[in-house]
């Protein structure tokens, strides 16, 4: 626990009306989107970089735990502060500083939502592509924290690719400016990357440059029909093997095409076992081409059907069947653990086969869902903790399914970071001696350990 | 630093890592590796190896790392920034013998690769797979050296640096630890980002041994035109107008006049000699490229360009690229007793044009001939001032200028280096960009390296 007398101190530095001490009021910083709860001692709710540096000289000096948290819509826990301590909410950083429109560059501070962001920018014609399904409450420190990824990742790239430079606050207090705005710079170590998905274990961000683009002036959502899923994962292997690249090839399987069948306003052929949501955007001419090349790929592949938006509101409601898959899963069994695992593309009809013969093996269901255009694959593994041994298999099934995403050659997190929920698994992806530099590093930033600590390093 | 001199134990001791013939301290092999393509002086390496594969470079490294010295990576020499000179001598690597495609996986567009393959020799490869990997750099360099330093080209405006299309790498650290880092999925949100801090680092923090490249198709359709116009400043503000207007160019470069003319004299091209600019556009179809092409005309004929020449074919693209990838090696050749340095600056698009005109006024204000190019659409200018060799006085005015011109361009929120990296050259501009930052830069490198046995005397002021 916070002594008083450090909690008072921490008072003195942001004023008394930004800090939490009263335990109902603090409970929603205690979870995030993992439904994982733990109990802060406090929350403070800092306003500027001065303040966010006294408190972790103090933080450093006092030896209490900082938990920066954006909006708590993270998946893998990193927002958690599973050792209690300061949670640090960035919430009244939440002004978009600058878009520089000559420059096609942005200052934001964390705390701005992402979907802001993107409406603001996109009203002087200008595109933030980084597009994670929880736009509409994330913020962007948060998904420069997560290095979080999205639908058009497959097209766009993933927020590391937007982040130019950084201002953070590191555990000894020191203010630090990191990265270039410019396109390009090769001045120096990249300190922007390093602190970019290393959520919040070694920096408090303060302040983002990030890299816009301009926004295309067409797009087409389009849908494909397969009666399974390897049908659907050909097809994606022929569309990106003939040079399109589409902004949006998202991947459902039967289970979660079956959850949001009645949403459709297209109609589902029967025996479709699995949909592809595609989008592809551009100026006019390119939309056309593109779309109708690739109606031409997927019928000349397997697809039971094709159907294209005609307008922007019928892509909308297709978007909103996509976008409900998740939540919807809910539905089919009480508790669910999902994995956010990356396979080469050219492995994905060998992940499906494995996941459908241990779904089988375990007599568990398995949905997977997600961006099939860069081999993302969102596996949920649904069981009932009520019922006996469910849980457990479940557990196995996840263990198993990461060993094999690992043979493939991919990655056991894609998306959503290591945090806590996947910091058990992550000497299957790293050497030793990887995890041994990595905490390393850590130590340099960090020596007193203060900064959101628990996260990414299994047990330390 | 305190380097040990290598003795004749040392030798012995390598030789039966590698084998006595791939080691040497002949002289014209230290020579050969003394220098690179920038004005710094050579500096002589103590002995030159040739490893074939990563356990022999973490055996060398190990034994390097106790005995403290100096180890320094070289692809093929072609830096421009005195980035593999061993200025404390010691030992080059030299990976001239791990060349080798490891395998290509068209399905994924990928490749893994040794570090000592020439980007040319991999592309060359990919040629009927209709693959290809986009960084160029140009000259002979190696995946393994533009690793090092980042390196990009002319199609970095669209295409990325090196950066981008790198997922995997197998580093040997300082200690000789071999470290894997990165994977064969298209991403990854897993742990530190480490891949990121050795792209880039210039031999200072480990040594790639082999990397997985991400490769992209080779387009179906190239559309490219040669632009004319009044002064370079217009053709500066035309290249802010062209980014700024989303049509996405694969290639746009600015060339100064006086580059025009050495080109004509060296290849005999009969270009129009005038500020140019070079823009080339990639995509599917050929209706497409007609239409971007029609936007970039319009912008050019807006600020009163007077020749838009399109529809440049096959042969002459060809030509036209291949003189601007060696256009410095030619300035160089038209100024036979000189020495050159090279400017490589990169400011926000929009001080493009201020930066340019700031430093070609800089330049006919010291009457010291001054040639302007770059990969405007990514702002980085380039300027390559030459200056009679050993004419000390010449030369401190050439060193005045390029700093006021780095200064300038840190000013605009800038770099001192676009793509040529710190090197030996820009070590004192680290303090005025990075300011605090540099700190924690150095603690990275006291972390990966503690001996500071990895290519030392580079990056750091």
């Amino acid at each position: 626990m916070i002594p008083d007398a450090i909690l008072d101190k921490i008072s003195d530095i942001v004023g008394a009306r930004h800090l939490i001490t009263d335990q109902d009021a603090m409970h929603e910083y205690g979870s995030d989107a993992t439904k994982l709860e733990f109990r802060p001692d406090a929350v403070v709710f800092p306003g500027n970089s001065r303040e966010v540096s006294d408190i972790m000289r103090l933080a450093t000096s006092a030896f209490f735990p900082v938990v920066p948290r954006g909006a708590g819509s993270g998946m893998s826990g990193g927002a958690l502060p599973v050792m209690g301590g300061l949670v640090m909410s960035m919430d009244r950083f939440n002004r978009i500083l600058e878009i520089d429109q000559s420059n096609l560059i942005c200052k934001v501070e964390p705390g701005v939502i992402t979907a802001h962001l993107q409406e603001a920018v996109e009203k002087v014609d200008l595109f933030y592509p980084p597009d994670p399904a929880s736009l509409n409450i994330s913020t962007i420190g948060g998904n420069v924290a997560e290095c979080a990824g999205g639908l058009r990742a497959v097209k766009y790239g993933v927020t590391r690719d937007y982040v130019l430079g950084l201002t953070v606050v590191l555990p000894t207090g020191e203010i630090i400016k990191t990265g270039v705005e410019t396109m390009k710079g090769v001045a120096g170590y990249d300190l922007t990357r390093l602190i970019t998905g290393s959520e919040g274990t070694l920096a408090v961000i303060t302040s983002i440059t990030l890299r816009l683009v301009p926004k295309p002036t067409h797009k087409k959502t389009m849908l494909a029909f397969f009666r399974d899923v390897s049908g659907a994962v050909q097809a994606v292997s022929i569309i990106i093997r003939s040079k399109i690249v589409p902004a949006v090839l998202e991947l459902m399987d039967r289970y979660c095409l079956d959850s949001v069948r009645e949403e459709m306003t297209y109609p589902v052929p029967v025996e479709a076992g699995a949909m592809l949501l595609i989008e592809v955007d551009g100026d006019a001419l390119n939309v056309e081409r593109d779309a109708e090349k690739i109606r031409d790929l997927c019928y000349g592949g397997s697809a039971l059907g094709f159907e294209s938006a005609s307008d922007s509101e019928e892509s909308e409601r297709i978007w909103e069947a996509r976008r409900n898959v998740s939540p919807s899963l809910n539905k089919l069994s009480p508790d669910k653990i999902s994995e956010d695992i990356v396979v080469p593309r050219s492995r994905m009809v060998e992940l499906i086969a494995f996941l459908e013969e241990a779904g089988r093996r375990y007599g568990l269901q398995v949905p997977a869902f997600g961006h099939a255009g860069d081999g993302n694959i969102h596996v949920n593994i649904l069981f009932d903790r009520e019922k006996p041994g469910d849980e457990e298999n479940a557990r196995i099934l996840v263990k198993e399914l990461l060993r094999h995403v690992i043979l493939l050659g991919g990655t056991i997190t894609g998306e959503h970071g290591i945090g806590i929920t996947k910091a058990p698994y992550l000497d299957m992806e790293l050497s030793a001696a990887g995890i041994d530099l990595m905490s390393r590093i850590k130590k340099a930033f960090d020596p007193a350990g203060i900064l959101n600590p628990g996260k990414i390093f299994h047990a330390g | 630093m305190k380097f040990n001199l290598l003795e004749g134990r040392h030798l012995k001791d390598i030789a039966s890592i590698v084998g006595s013939d791939r080691i040497s301290t002949g002289i014209s092999n230290l020579e050969l590796h003394s220098r690179d393509q920038s004005q710094h002086p050579p500096s002589l390496p103590e002995a030159v190896v040739w490893p074939v594969n990563r356990t022999e470079v973490s055996d060398i490294l190990r034994y390097a790392n106790r005995h403290l010295i100096p180890v320094t990576g070289w692809g093929s020499g072609t830096s421009l920034e005195g980035n593999p000179i061993p200025v404390f001598n010691g030992l080059v690597l030299d990976f001239s013998l791990m060349n080798k495609i490891i395998e290509i996986r068209e399905s994924d567009f990928q490749a893994d690769v040794e570090p000592g393959l020439a980007y040319q020799d991999l592309n060359e490869k990919l040629r009927h797979k209709g693959l290809f990997f986009p960084p160029d750099p140009g000259a002979r360099a190696t995946i393994g050296g533009m690793i090092a330093n980042n390196a990009s080209g002319i199609r970095t405006v669209r295409y990325g640096s090196t950066r981008a299309n790198i997922l995997r790498l197998t580093v040997v650290l300082a200690d000789g630890e071999v470290l894997e880092m990165g994977c064969r999925a298209s991403k990854t949100s897993s742990g530190y980002d480490l891949i990121n801090s050795f792209i880039g680092s210039e031999g200072t923090l480990g040594i790639v041994v082999d990397a997985t490249v991400r490769l992209r198709g080779w387009p179906e359709e190239f559309s490219t035109a040669t632009v004319n116009f009044g002064d370079v400043e217009t053709a500066g503000k035309a290249v802010f107008e062209i980014m700024r207007s989303g049509i996405e160019p694969a290639s746009l470069e600015l060339l100064a006049p006086e580059c025009i003319s050495v080109i004509n004299r060296e290849k005999k091209l009969g270009m129009e000699v005038s500020p140019t600019l070079f823009i080339e556009f990639h995509g599917a179809s050929g209706k497409q490229l007609e239409y971007v092409m029609g936007i970039a005309n319009e912008i050019c004929e807006g600020l009163d360009c007077y020749d838009f020449r399109q529809g440049i074919e096959r042969k002459e693209r060809e030509e036209l690229l291949n003189a601007r990838y060696e256009l410095a090696e030619m300035i160089r050749r038209s100024h036979p007793g000189c020495s050159h340095i090279v400017i490589d600056v990169a400011v926000p698009i929009s001080a493009y044009p201020e930066i340019i005109s700031m430093a070609r006024s800089e330049s006919r204000n010291a009457g010291i001939p001054g040639y302007t190019f770059g990969h405007a659409g990514d702002g980085n200018l380039h300027l390559v001032f030459m200056g009679k060799t050993g004419d000390e006085k010449e030369w401190d005015i050439i060193d005045m200028i390029s700093k006021r011109i780095v200064e300038t361009a840190i000013s605009l929120g800038g770099t001192a280096t676009g793509e040529h990296g710190v090197g030996i050259g820009k070590r004192g501009f680290m303090k005025a960009e990075h300011g605090r930052s540099l700190v924690w830069m150095k603690k990275i490198k006291d972390l990966y390296d503690p001996n500071g046995i990895l290519n030392p005397g580079k990056i750091f002021p």
